[in-house]
């Protein structure tokens, strides 16, 4: 199948006072239609600077975004502001964190969410507030019909978040970027959302691209896994690929340090040490590498020379950024990191 | 075993909004009757949703908020309605450490300052003098004792917790509340802060409550674990009973809800899925509160509040509670 979303040689860099901060670094990545991609990364990699970029948000900023992001062939990057407005909320659309936020106090969530159908639909006020009560009652708020004229804050935060999705998908957009959407959430009704996101991209075969730190959400979401350390991916392959038989140092520390219902409970868990560098100066080579306790089994490459983004072995789909030889980042894995698993 | 904490029947109501000029005001019931104990050096954790009334039995406990009702016996003495200046020796052996490490340090004040500060409000002067014993303290958190003389701008998250943990430390206290003190973290820092916690406890055989959202993290810090939902306590058990077989339907669900992270593990487990948010804590739900979310409920749990008793090593809080 042809590739929907298309992401090639991302840079997104910030001029500050301090220096150029290089929030994103030649990323390329794609997405097939109807699926979902989970990029994980810790805070300051890059993973939401990412998905502004996508939405062609960083226009009119400061922000240098070199590169091209390709959707159904056209390109988002090279295209002046106004026409990808139009794309925005039609073809691709966003649902953030914090919904209370995201979501203005002063309209009702039906108004809102009416607004954005009306944008990109010529229908009356009427029509459009009928699509606000059908979208709410799908992502399933109760009594939509009265919920409708509500203000946000007489919703809870869980129903804000299914409002955002309602007012996400009034359009039917072909790409959904979802960032953190269930990390304010409580547990509970975490579960709820993902579920419905599940349900809803099955129903509108939607391309999902899913942002989190959280292994657990993308696990039970996403079909492939970008891994991304300080603007780069290190990591990309498939969940299973991934998180079974992760190939990065950075992937097994992640793996390893979570607190898991599984295991022994009473074993330390293998932290990974040091923290994320700063994206000013980012640490020469792999930017990894003075966190990583494999530097040794490789010698000086892994602070002068910037690893490439390779398969793991010939012809595989899962790709790592790593210096240490195959056959030695196998051994690892086997003895070292995966009985801690 | 002693207990070092023990607390009976807790209350706290909040005041809440006033709807007309002589109506009667709102009553937030953020803690309602709670009861547990805590022995001597042992780790108990306390989970529930957001708005379970947690942090609030927190701060019950270090007294930054007075009980409405109940009694709380630290030590042996009763310091549910102690003034401030009754309550300054005690806090030597009762201290705190708060979830947003960004909030929770004077960005004025140098790290020697903060971490000093327990020994200036408790008029102690340690062995060998302040700064000794604070660059010591910063060692044993993992920070480097030379950076004494920095604010707490310079340092990342994660570092600043470790500030944190090293003032309540400072006066080798016998109980230290911790409230969600990784949520704020990144997850490879979080690792780094739970292993220190524990090494801690262990190491000065400190009691600790470790107050949390996340029943993966408390998995790995408490003996002992506590089960909140709308001001009350729904299940109390020791950690591997409780994970492995919750007895309130609540504690299954939460349970039930963590994501998984293998991939090949999603599949097989059970998943209980509760419809609607937690009910507002100003009108709670007749008898058992959680019946409103619960697919057991019968006519009796809207009518009788259930109790907390003891089945086979658990106490429990439903009336019909899982085998």
């Amino acid at each position: 199948m042809s590739n929907f979303l298309e992401v090639k040689d991302l840079s997104v860099s910030f001029p500050t006072e301090d220096g150029l901060v290089k929030a994103v670094d030649n990323l390329s990545f794609s997405l097939e239609k109807g699926k979902t991609l989970g990029i994980v990364g810790e805070s300051g990699s890059g993973k939401s600077v990412t998905s502004l970029a996508i939405l062609g948000l960083h226009k009119g900023s400061t922000a240098e975004v070199t590169g091209e992001i390709l959707i159904n062939g056209q390109d988002i990057n090279s295209m002046p502001e106004n026409e990808v407005r139009l794309l925005r909320g039609n073809l691709m659309s966003m649902i953030f964190q914090d919904a209370l936020a995201a979501l203005h106090p002063y309209y009702t969530v039906g108004n809102q969410i009416a607004e954005a159908y009306l944008v990109h639909n010529k229908v009356s006020k009427k029509v459009a507030k009928e699509r606000a009560i059908e979208m709410l009652d799908r992502v399933g708020i109760p009594e939509p019909k009265k919920r409708v004229d509500d203000f946000p804050h007489q919703f809870s935060g869980g129903m804000r978040q299914r409002a955002m999705i309602a007012m996400a998908l009034s359009c039917n957009p072909s790409l959904l970027i979802a960032d953190e959407p269930t990390t304010a959430l409580d547990v509970t009704v975490q579960a709820q959302i993902i579920d419905l996101l599940r349900d809803l991209q099955k129903e509108f075969n939607t391309s999902i691209i899913l942002i989190t730190h959280d292994l657990g959400v993308v696990a039970e979401t996403a079909d492939d896994i970008l891994l991304m350390y300080a603007g780069k991916e290190i990591e990309y392959g498939t969940v299973r690929d991934v998180l079974q038989k992760p190939q990065h140092p950075y992937g097994w520390g992640l793996l390893t340090s979570i607190p898991r219902l599984t295991g022994d409970p009473n074993k330390n868990l293998l932290a990974i040490a040091g923290t994320p560098p700063s994206l000013i100066s980012v640490p020469s080579g792999c930017a990894f590498h003075p966190r990583c306790s494999y530097v040794t089994q490789v010698g000086s490459a892994c602070s002068s020379a910037i690893p490439e983004l390779l398969p793991i072995h010939s012809g595989a789909h899962h790709l790592v950024r790593c210096h240490l030889e195959s056959s030695v980042r196998e051994d690892i894995f086997r003895t070292q990191v995966e009985p801690s698993l | 075993m002693t207990s070092i904490l023990k607390v009976e029947g807790l209350t706290k109501h909040f005041p809440g909004n006033k709807h007309s000029l002589l109506g009667k005001r709102d009553v937030v019931q953020a803690v309602d009757g709670i009861s547990f104990e805590v022995a001597k050096g042992e780790a108990i954790g306390l989970v529930g949703e957001s708005g379970c009334g947690k942090s609030t039995t927190g701060r019950l406990i270090t007294r930054l908020l007075e009980p409405t009702s109940g009694k709380i016996e630290f030590n042996g003495i009763d310091i549910s309605h102690l003034s401030n200046s009754q309550m300054r020796p005690i806090r030597e052996d009762l201290q705190i450490i708060f979830q947003d490490p960004y909030a929770s340090l004077n960005p004025r004040h140098t790290v020697g300052t903060i971490v000093a500060s327990p020994f200036r409000i408790g008029g102690v002067t340690p062995e060998g003098g302040v700064k000794k014993r604070v660059q010591e303290l910063l060692e044993i958190v993992g920070l480097n004792p030379e950076h004494y003389n920095r604010y707490p701008h310079e340092f990342s998250g994660g570092q600043r917790q470790r500030i944190g943990i090293a003032r309540a430390l400072a006066l080798r206290p016998k109980l230290i509340v911790a409230d969600e003190p990784v949520s704020a973290l990144d997850v490879s820092i979080q690792a780094q802060v739970i292993n220190l916690l524990k090494d801690l406890q262990k190491q000065f055989d400190i009691a600790f409550i470790f107050i949390a959202h996340d029943l993966a993290v408390v998995r790995h810090f408490a003996q002992r674990v506590a089960v909140m939902y709308l001001g009350n306590i729904v299940e109390i058990a020791d950690r591997d009973t409780l994970y492995s077989n919750p007895k309130h339907p609540y504690t299954k669900a939460l349970l039930s809800a963590v994501p998984e992270v293998d991939p090949d593990a999603i599949g097989s487990r059970e998943r209980i899925r509760l419809t609607g948010d937690v009910p507002n804590p100003i009108n709670p739900p007749s008898g058992c509160r959680f019946r409103t979310r619960c697919w057991k409920a019968q006519d009796i749990c809207a009518t009788n509040p259930p109790e907390l008793l003891h089945i086979g090593s658990s106490q429990v809080a439903c009336h019909f509670p899982e085998q």
